[in-house]
């Protein structure tokens, strides 16, 4: 596959900023930054650049491989600044296996950027920002993506939620801030339509 | 079964990427030349630019540059260069009289920056619960085909699409997010969604696909002429001699100029419609700028901020009305 310096040069420029979000999600009130200057709590993993972040996160080394099979990673390192919610390993395995094979087969790799294009927003937006939106609108958010449709974003008890019905996908895990972009960790694949 | 797919991104494909609304007026008054492809070159007619940023108006640039501000770890930096006007700031500047006009009488009407969106302009809107593109309307064909009377496939070719089917596909059921399922004209093979006219049987366009024929390795498609690239995004994504910007499918592409190979694709756009004196967009309910703006930009009682595509937006937190479109790079 061909490659230029200057696309290598795209991806180097953004931002290190490697704060971790040293917070859960859930019942996050408190900055990210102040957290972890203070040590409070763990630091999850965390790197300068998105892809960086999932060669660091071994949950979403499957979602690593197919953005890397989609060539998006460069798309998401680069300029522009992005929300992703990746799905950790076991969501992709849960997948019926023919519904697996048809989105990972080599010809339709169309249908492999939709579906993950319909798991990244615009923007940059901090576990703060969410739980602050969600406090601000009655539990309930909603995100544009760069795919077929928004997502819904709501309050369920302690989780988080992409979605409608009680088998939505929710947020798991700690989020991580990378460079221009930040990665919530979700359970299951955001379903179609029905 | 659904056997024919509208592509939900495909009515992207054929027009042009769109900058905020004030970029669209542009082309309408006639300035010329603002809107360039990458191939044309960079330079074409723009002008070396001033700043345009001043109270007064609705659109302003944030200090320094996205990219060097990236570099310097949050450190705010002037770009020791000169820029190229924008179509953003010379529809401010064409927009300045009026301007003048306001603030000498001490009101500054937002809602008379509304500016006129290029018709060609692209962007989506939200219906029925999803993303609703227009109809593309680019009718190239795919390499070495050339464009006949039946749309521009060979016979034996054009029957074999017009017979797909998502069995012959092997699509799950998460097809859907590719697909608007809406329309019953279109039909994907090989990296091309190809408009089928239900009447006739003829294939009437053939649109090249992100991840199908839009994909890096690929030569750009022979004929499809439809990605052009504001100004702007050349300046926030990096064209350069070596690397030409193009845009489809919501994605931009990284071509090598010379050989027309896609590199890699180097950024994606939602192509959401963002207007001066207009609604925000649905879907910006969380404040979501970039790290290196939060300073600059945060949001108060009085101000609220998005990001999307490269540009900060101002928007009145009660009406949620657009105030400013603030571009990221110098």
């Amino acid at each position: 596959m061909l490659r230029f310096s200057s696309v290598v040069r795209l991806s180097a420029v953004k931002t290190s900023i490697v704060i971790a979000l040293a917070v859960t999600v859930s019942g996050c009130q408190k900055s990210e930054t102040d957290d972890a200057q203070n040590g409070s709590v763990k630091a999850p993993a965390s790197s300068a650049t998105f892809t960086g972040a999932l060669r660091n996160n071994e949950d979403l080394s499957i979602s690593a491989n197919l953005i890397d099979t989609a060539q998006l990673g460069t798309a998401v390192d680069g300029e522009g600044s992005y929300t992703v919610f990746l799905p950790v390993n076991d969501a992709w395995e849960s997948l019926d296996a023919a519904e697996r094979n048809a989105i990972e087969a080599k010809e339709n790799k169309p249908q492999l950027i939709a579906v993950l294009r319909q798991h990244i927003a615009p923007g940059y937006v901090l576990a703060t920002d969410l739980e602050r939106g969600l406090s601000e609108k009655d539990g309930s958010v909603t995100l544009n993506t760069m795919g077929a449709m928004p997502v819904t974003l709501r309050r369920e008890g302690e989780a988080i939620m992409l979605g409608k019905g009680t088998d939505a996908p929710r947020i798991v895990g700690l989020p991580i801030v990378a460079g221009n972009d930040v990665i919530y960790r979700i359970d299951k694949l955001i379903p179609p339509q029905s | 079964m659904r056997n024919l797919m509208l592509l939900a991104g495909i009515a992207a494909l054929s027009l042009p990427l769109s900058s905020p609304a004030s970029a669209q007026d542009k082309g309408q008054k006639g300035n010329g030349g603002e809107k360039s492809k990458s191939s044309q070159g960079n330079g074409g007619d723009r002008k070396s630019g001033s700043s345009n940023k001043n109270s007064g108006q609705s659109i302003e640039r944030a200090q320094g540059s996205f990219k060097e501000l990236s570099r310097s770890n949050g450190k705010f930096e002037k770009a020791g260069r000169s820029r190229p006007d924008s179509p953003v700031e010379n529809f401010a500047r064409g927009d300045r009289k009026n301007e003048r006009q306001a603030e000498k009488s001490g009101v500054v009407d937002i809602a008379r920056r509304e500016v006129r969106r290029d018709d060609s302009a692209r962007t989506r809107s939200f219906e029925n619960g999803r993303y609703a593109w227009r109809e593309p309307n680019f009718e190239g064909c795919p390499p070495g085909l050339a464009k006949k009377n039946n749309g521009c496939l060979p016979p034996g070719q054009a029957r074999k699409v017009v017979a797909l089917n998502d069995q012959q596909l092997n699509w799950s059921r998460y097809s859907s997010w590719f697909s608007q399922g809406q329309s019953s004209d279109w039909r994907y093979d090989q990296g091309y969604a190809y408009r089928v006219d239900p009447t006739s049987n003829l294939v009437q366009s053939v649109i090249p696909l992100l991840g199908g024929a839009l994909f890096g390795g690929n030569a750009w498609p022979q004929g499809y002429t439809d990605y052009q690239v504001s100004p702007y995004h050349e300046r926030f994504f990096g064209a350069d001699q070596n690397i030409a910007l193009r845009y489809a499918d919501g994605a931009m592409f990284g071509v090598d100029p010379k050989t027309q190979m896609i590199g890699s694709i180097i950024g994606l756009l939602t192509g959401d419609n963002w207007n001066v004196g207009s609604p925000a967009p649905q879907g910006y309910d969380l404040y979501n700028v970039p790290s290196n703006y939060r300073d600059q930009y945060a949001d108060s009682a009085n101000n609220a901020y998005r990001y999307n595509d490269g540009y900060v937006y101002e928007v009145d937190p009660t009406t949620q009305i657009v105030r400013k479109i603030i571009e990221l790079v110098v």
